[in-house]
């Protein structure tokens, strides 16, 4: 039987070609070539690292640091943004006064503020996260306030038709109608939170995977730092496959509890 | 008991208001229908909005006893999309206002009585119009109310299905000595439903003419009312007074 009777199976062949195809072109180009080598490391060279700093521990290690620090600034950064985006829906004053507010920090180039945040609370794990933290919370903010000012009146007229109460209104109508713009909101923060984790590292850290680049990229190793890359994409990837399995679990929650 | 008393409502600015209800009376008693028809758009929803609380007449007032529950169910059916149908139909269940009922047995046997069993856990996207109607109606009846407004419950059941409906929304109504406002644009199911019919005018809307119908207990079914002699004599007058011609 050929591929063509497994549709699922002939997509992922055919989402795996194109990576094949470059990690051999990248490796027959260098192969041989020192120079060429030394500027763009090599495949093989790559999996060599990944498989001694699996084996030594330090791989986990970086790895497991970035990842709690992100996850963690993440997590801050969503419920704040989102519960204080949400919240202004109860007073249309609230709501006008904080809109230039959201806006300007909406497009604030938080990592601009990075090195003041370490300076502020210490090289260690709690700096990594405030800016994490930081660097998440005005769009899950922005979001989560876009999509409590977009409810449809309609539905709030109903719910005044039935007797609910402005809680009542905020947790069955708004909270749920928003949560599209919530979870676009986590979605797009899962490479935020990283990268203010990896920023965070790279100005001062003495483990993570920022460090691990930092570090390498002072030694010109340059296999080391697409290592490095790799990794964090992994990690990119796997919050990003958590955000998408969350959000039928979430949507169900508020449904049934809320 | 639902009571109007000359309930006049106007929009827009104070030197160029529209007119919209024109010193409206009319009376609902407990275990009562009363329709109101009159050309599209002559202000008959905002004069539900206004009987439920949702607008405040411009003058004149609204009397509901004491006590009462009011039941609104609007024209557009407005079921939450990420609700399936049944939860959409507990909405209102779920509000401190109705959570001592405990209604989960009714909500299935109105689900079975309305032809929508085996569609419980569907979302409102995947269903027809008709469905989401049925939904709302049920939403609304489910919460106990006695007095009942209705803006064109009907309009998109298929026929078969509506008697069903409209059958058990007569029994709601002698169940709980319920006063119902219906709001309808189809003159049959006014007069098969109704123990009084209030004809408005143009906007700004006023009273017309009041047709009372008078039906027998035994007469009292959406089937036996629309084969009573009575019913195509009722539809004459009725579909006069819609014309403008004043009846008395």
């Amino acid at each position: 039987m050929s591929l063509r009777h497994f549709p699922n199976l002939r997509i992922l062949a055919l989402q795996i070609a194109p990576l094949v195809a470059f990690v051999l072109f990248w490796e027959l180009s260098v192969h041989g070539n020192p120079s060429l080598k030394f500027f763009f490391g090599s495949p093989i060279d790559i999996l060599r690292d990944l498989g001694r700093r699996f084996a030594d521990g330090s791989l986990v290690r970086d790895t497991a640091v970035t990842f709690s620090e992100a996850i963690l600034g993440f997590a801050l950064g969503n419920l704040l943004g989102t519960l204080s985006g949400l919240a202004l829906w109860f007073s249309r004053t609230a709501m006008r006064i904080a809109r230039p507010y959201v806006i300007f920090l909406g497009a604030a180039p938080i990592f601009a503020f990075a090195p003041l945040l370490v300076i502020w609370f210490g090289t260690g794990l709690f700096s990594k996260v405030m800016i994490s933290t930081l660097s998440t919370l005005f769009i899950a903010l922005t979001q989560a306030y876009s999509g409590a000012s977009e409810v449809s009146e309609e539905h709030i007229r109903l719910m005044k038709t039935l007797g609910a109460n402005q809680t009542e209104t905020f947790r069955k109508v708004v909270v749920p109608s928003s949560l599209v713009w919530v979870i676009s909101a986590f979605k797009l923060n899962i490479g935020f939170a990283l990268l203010g984790a990896f920023i965070g590292e790279f100005i001062s850290s003495n483990q993570g995977l920022g460090h691990l680049i930092l570090v390498a990229t002072g030694l010109f190793d340059i296999s080391l730092v697409l290592s490095g890359v790799f990794l964090l994409c992994a990690l990119a990837f796997v919050l990003n496959f958590l955000v998408a399995r969350s959000e039928p679990i979430l949507r169900q929650l508020v449904v049934r509890y809320l | 008991m639902i009571r109007l008393n000359n309930v006049s409502i106007a929009f827009g600015s104070t030197s160029a208001p529209l007119a919209v209800l024109d010193r409206i009376s009319l009376t609902c008693k407990p275990s009562q229908v009363v329709s109101v028809v009159g050309p599209s758009g002559c202000g008959k929803s905002t004069m539900l909005n206004i009987v439920a609380g949702l607008l405040r007449p411009t003058s004149g007032t609204i009397d509901i006893a004491e006590g009462a529950r009011v039941g609104y169910m609007m024209q557009e059916t407005l079921l939450l999309g990420w609700r399936t149908l049944i939860e959409n139909a507990r909405l209102g269940l779920e509000l401190k206002v109705a959570k001592h009922l405990h209604r989960q047995d009714e909500l299935l046997s109105f689900f079975h009585r309305f032809d929508l069993s085996g569609f419980e856990a569907a979302l409102p996207a995947a269903t027809s119009g008709g469905m989401k109607q049925r939904v709302a109606l049920i939403r609304t009846l489910i919460t106990d109310p006695n007095c009942l407004l209705l803006d064109e419950p009907f309009s998109s059941l298929d026929f078969e299905v509506k008697l069903t409906v409209q059958r058990a929304l007569l029994d709601v109504v002698k169940a709980r000595s319920a006063s119902v406002i219906l709001v309808t644009h189809d003159l049959d199911d006014a007069i098969a439903l109704s123990d009084e019919i209030v004809v408005l005018t143009q906007r700004p809307a006023t009273k017309r003419a009041t047709i009372v119908t008078e039906w027998g207990l035994e007469e009292r079914d959406p089937v036996r009312a629309r084969s009573s002699p009575r019913f195509s004599e009722l539809f004459a007058k009725l579909s006069e007074a819609m014309a403008g011609e004043h009846v008395a």
